[in-house]
């Protein structure tokens, strides 16, 4: 069976404040599908959101939603969920009327209404927060309401603007697998666009690498954060890059093993949950990190190398 | 970058041939008639010189002043900082008339330059203090924070950080007060007499005391009129192009100068006396209980029921429509021309717009009608200004979630946006109300004597010499203000127009 697009970018570019912000990008998203778009700050991502969202227009290029092409549709017409990085909660709203906002666009039936923000509450475990406002919310309960009031009203595609960047590191992990868990449940495809690579390694199912308004590479998640296929986009996940005679390679530094035929001199050692390392080689500096204790004539084993084409 | 569909041009450019392309093609027809005598143009001359004079002092010292204040009031972080606000608002928007009235009260009928400029400053100032304290106060506190703990101390956070950004609003403020001194009405009229009479004086005494001075009737007030459009386009356009946004500044932290509170609410203190004075000088000179009523209104020849009437039903009427047409305005986002084009207005000081419309439409519509026309036109331009800049502090992620909710930009507007600036709407309410409540210079270019209101009573009063009755009138007159003023700011934060 042929699985559809969800949406489809074909050439999207957008300039802004005289600068290419958004170079011919094109991907696709399939249906319950959870795309990853990791960049660095400044890499255009929150653009293509905006524009997928009609928030901006692009200069050139096509969005297409459910083969229907939306490029020019009005923002309120296009059913997509937005989540956006400050999270936009109506602050002279409480929690309720926030979630219930969506709804009562669309019906009238007040009944309909409580017992859908009652039943999103309970599933987002925020029911004691209703009558609540944004102000009185710590921040994962902040980031649970706008979660709520994006799904309550049944949205088949949410965008998601880096709305962890504001947590601390447990409720991050937490939001991390309950964003997950929404998704599975609720049957609907995410773009999350993120600089932190924890989020794409837990959330994505699919990567767009974006540099300077550009895709360097896109596909399923264990092929793009496992074999980088040019040195950018290494970088951008964090490996280390090293020239070995004519060739050029990287390697992540959760890869490098302890023992090996590689000779190291130890400039840094310093202990956390795990050992983390630089050391100098032959090929240049490495860093890594490891459970285990290394000696200096331990040596470490970089086979797990990419080669960079 | 806004995606919003703006008002199509058709529409505003209707709007601008109306209330600004027409009469100014009038008030051009007019001129070409005027025959330049000599006694024209040594008129003209010293009204020019006067203007130019009178608006420029004022400036310089308003600026200094403002400046100041407003640099205090950022310091101050005391619970009376609002009350402090509205005080220096409440002198701004205060009639003309009022505060000439106030300042005779206080030094006489000695018709001194000096006392105009001080009616101007007292006008000026307070402005210019609130605008530099709204733009001053949005200087990012952790900025501020991370300055000092590199070693900057309080006088350098207050010239690097707080002036340079106080500057923006107190230079906008700056232009608005030269274009205000320069447009000078009452003050020079009531305080200042023939020798320091402005243009806009003159262009009242050419269109109503002396129409026939040249051979065309009206044709002299026009010149002057066109005249003074002429001059004050270069200052208007300056202050149309600056943008003075200011941000809500949501930090957490405390405020950095906060040991100078004291010293600081003691200036303003200091600052409010001086500018509240002459009207505190009136009351305790002409005290309220002493009036008499039925004896102002035989020598006004005009029931004091219908001289309320008819300022209350003008300054409602006008307010009304101008915060519709503002609401209309400021949902649907307009291109910098379209914004351009529905500030226009502004070119005209109030006379001149009262004149041309009087010339362009006082034949074809009744002059309640047009004094409504004319009070709309006036504070329409400011109040968009105003509510476009209440609705810049709010975050665009949150209209922007209510759209993609699917709600229309329309009811984002009264469900999301209103409801966060309600206060800030009240306050624009009263201050358009109050703007149009005092309304002078206008009203008594084109008014009957079925359409006089309070104003046009006080100035009628002092013409008679009557000046008890004068003062009895004027504090009616306030009263009349801070109550309307009070129900509608109650109006707007309670419910009518600031609830989803």
């Amino acid at each position: 069976m042929v699985q559809l697009d969800k949406l489809r970018l074909e050439g999207v570019s957008k300039k802004i404040g005289g600068l290419d912000t958004l170079k011919n990008v094109s991907f696709r998203l399939k249906e319950k599908e959870i795309k990853v778009i990791l960049g660095a700050s400044g890499s255009g991502k929150t653009s293509i959101l905006n524009c997928i969202a009609g928030i901006i227009e692009p200069d050139s290029g096509s969005i297409f939603k459910d083969e229907k092409n939306i490029t020019h549709l009005r923002i309120e017409d296009r059913n997509i969920g937005f989540v956006f990085q400050d999270l936009g909660l109506f602050y002279s709203m409480n929690v309720a009327e926030n979630i219930a906002y969506g709804l009562r666009i669309r019906t009238k039936d007040v009944k309909e209404i409580n017992r859908k923000v009652v039943e999103i509450s309970k599933v987002l475990d925020i029911e004691d927060h209703l009558r609540k406002f944004p102000s009185q919310l710590s921040g994962g309960e902040k980031q649970l309401v706008s979660l709520a009031r994006t799904l309550v009203t049944g949205p088949d595609l949410i965008l998601m603007d880096e709305p962890l960047s504001s947590l601390d590191s447990f409720l991050r992990n937490v939001m991390r697998w309950y964003i997950k868990d929404i998704q599975q449940k609720f049957n609907i495809s995410i773009i999350y666009v993120t600089h932190d690579l924890a989020d794409a390694e837990i959330l994505g199912d699919t990567i767009a690498i974006l540099d300077e308004g550009t895709i360097l590479d896109e596909g399923k998640k264990e092929e793009i954060l496992n074999h980088p296929k040019t040195a950018g986009i290494a970088r951008i996940l964090g490996y280390n890059l090293y020239q070995k005679g004519e060739s050029s390679y990287a390697i992540h530094p959760s890869k490098v093993l302890i023992g090996g035929s590689t000779k190291i001199k130890i400039i840094y050692r310093e202990r956390g949950i795990k050992n983390n390392y630089l050391v100098e080689t032959e090929y240049g500096k490495i860093n890594f990190t490891s459970d285990r204790e290394l000696k200096e004539n331990d040596g470490i084993s970089l086979e797990n190398s990419v080669l960079i084409p | 970058m806004r995606h919003d569909r703006s008002i199509p041009l058709i529409y505003v450019a209707v709007y601008a041939v109306i209330v600004v392309i027409v009469p100014l093609i009038f008030l051009v027809y007019y001129s070409i008639r005027v025959s330049p005598s000599r006694l024209f143009l040594s008129v003209l001359s010293a009204s020019i010189r006067q203007s130019f004079l009178q608006a420029s002092i004022s400036t310089a010292i308003s600026l200094g002043t403002g400046l100041l204040f407003g640099i205090l009031l950022i310091i101050y972080n005391g619970r009376f900082k609002n009350v402090i606000i509205s005080l220096l608002l409440v002198t701004y928007v205060l009639p003309g008339i009022i505060m000439a009235l106030g300042i005779i009260s206080l030094f006489g009928y000695s018709s001194r330059f000096w006392e105009i400029i001080y009616g101007n400053v007292i006008y000026n100032a307070p402005l210019i203090a609130v605008l530099a304290y709204s733009t001053g106060n949005s200087t990012s506190i952790r900025e501020v924070y991370s300055a000092k703990v590199i070693g900057a101390n309080d006088s350098q956070v207050v010239t690097r950080f707080y002036l340079p950004n106080s500057l923006r609003g107190g230079m906008l403020g700056g232009i608005l007060s030269f274009i205000l001194s320069f447009e000078g009405f009452s003050l020079p009229l009531i305080i200042g007499g023939p020798s320091f009479s402005t243009m806009e004086v003159m262009i009242y005494e050419f269109k109503n005391v002396f129409p026939a001075f040249s051979q065309f009737p009206f044709s002299t007030a026009s010149f002057l009129g066109l005249l003074q459009v002429v001059i004050l386009v270069v200052p208007l356009y300056a202050y149309l192009s600056i943008q003075s946004k200011s941000r809500r500044n949501d930090s957490s932290l405390p405020p950095p100068l906060r040991r100078y509170n004291s010293i600081a609410l003691l200036g303003l203190v200091a600052f409010l006396i001086f500018a509240l004075t002459p009207l505190l000088g009136m009351f305790i000179k002409y005290p309220l209980w002493q009036i008499s009523v039925v004896e102002m209104t035989r020598k006004l020849q005009i029931s004091m029921a219908i001289l309320l009437g008819n300022t209350l039903v003008f300054s409602f009427v006008s307010t009304f429509i101008a915060f519709m047409i503002s609401i209309v305005i400021v949902v649907y986002r307009f291109s910098f021309r379209n914004q351009f084009l529905i500030l226009l207005p502004l070119i005209f000081s109030p006379v001149t717009l009262a004149l041309s419309y009087f010339l362009v439409y006082g034949d074809y519509i009744p002059t309640s009608l047009l004094i409504i026309l004319i009070f709309t036109v006036i504070v329409v331009p400011l109040n968009i200004r105003m509510m476009s800049q209440a609705v810049d502090t709010i975050p665009l992620s949150e209209t922007y979630s209510s759209k993609t909710l699917g709600d229309s930009t329309f009811s984002t507007f009264f469900k999301v946006q209103l409801p966060r600036i309600k206060w800030e709407v009240s306050t624009i309410l009263s201050l358009m109300f109050i703007t149009v409540l005092g309304e002078f210079s206008s009203i008594v270019t084109v008014y009957t004597a079925s359409t006089e209101t309070i104003t046009v009573g006080i100035y009628k009063l002092l013409l008679l010499r009557d000046i008890r009755d004068t003062y009895y009138l004027t504090e009616i007159f306030l009263i009349v203000i801070f109550i309307s003023s009070f129900v509608i700011n109650q109006l707007g934060k309670s419910g009518a127009v600031g609830q989803a």
